[in-house]
């Protein structure tokens, strides 16, 4: 596996990695996450689900009550993904398939099921650089 | 996606092109200025330059293609769901027991 490098930003202070999510066409898409080490599970926009490959969990839809939007509950769709990340350099993983929730959202959100779990975040605030290491 | 010339989709080997990552950034530093003009709205970037606009992935692509000069051939550009942040995610709705010389 690989290190992945971060882009990290201020105003508003943000660390995103690039994924290649599998499309319905087999093709991959390329989309900026957000690294959330407050999500439990990787969060996408449902209005990707038109675009996206993905394989339905036996939970399927379902809805959460206060986790992580600021409303008292929100419907979600529980899925699998493929992807891999990449970085500016070139670098990139292997695919590997993750859980998601599709849910009523912009941002993609990067959690820890299947994907945060697996690698050593390095996070330097003060030069804007980090990375994610999948070396095993 | 259908269109012809509005790239998307790369296959696994390929290479990236630059402007995926630049175009992300253009984004990034002008993120107030293209909500104030676009609103919460799907946009369709190349090269620092917004192509489409629409309320969803497909339309925004739609507009792309239409609004690309003849003679361009294809572009690779990306789509960006444009949203209002939030500096918080997880504050509860409702009332809140603020200490009591706080609230009066």
């Amino acid at each position: 596996m690989a290190r992945i490098q971060l882009r990290v930003y201020r105003d508003p202070g943000q660390a995103e990695v690039f994924l290649n999510i599998k499309r319905k066409d087999n093709g991959y898409e390329k989309r900026a996450a957000i690294v959330d080490t407050g999500a439990q599970v990787s969060l996408l926009p449902s209005l990707l689900m038109d675009v996206l490959a993905y394989r339905l969990s036996e939970r399927g839809s379902f809805s959460i009550e206060q986790a992580g939007i600021a409303t008292q509950a929100f419907e979600a769709i529980e899925a699998y993904i493929t992807v891999f990340l990449e970085d500016m350099s070139g670098n990139r993983t292997d695919d590997f398939e993750m859980r998601v929730w599709f849910a009523g959202t912009r941002e993609v959100l990067l959690g820890f099921d299947g994907i945060l779990e697996r690698c050593v975040l390095h996070l330097d605030m003060p030069n804007l650089t980090g990375y994610l290491d999948f070396t095993p | 996606m259908a269109t012809s010339r509005i790239r998307l989709s790369y296959s696994r080997d390929e290479k990236t092109p630059p402007n995926i990552f630049s175009d992300h950034d253009w984004v990034r530093r002008n993120e107030k200025r293209l909500l104030d003009q676009y609103g919460e709205r799907c946009i369709v970037v190349f090269n620092e330059e917004v192509l489409g606009v629409g309320d969803t992935y497909e339309a925004a692509v739609e507009d792309a293609e239409k609004n690309l000069a003849p003679d361009v051939d294809e572009v690779t550009p990306i789509v960006e769901l444009l949203h209002r942040r939030h500096p918080f995610l997880r504050v509860r709705p409702g009332p809140v027991d603020f200490p009591a010389h706080l609230s009066d």
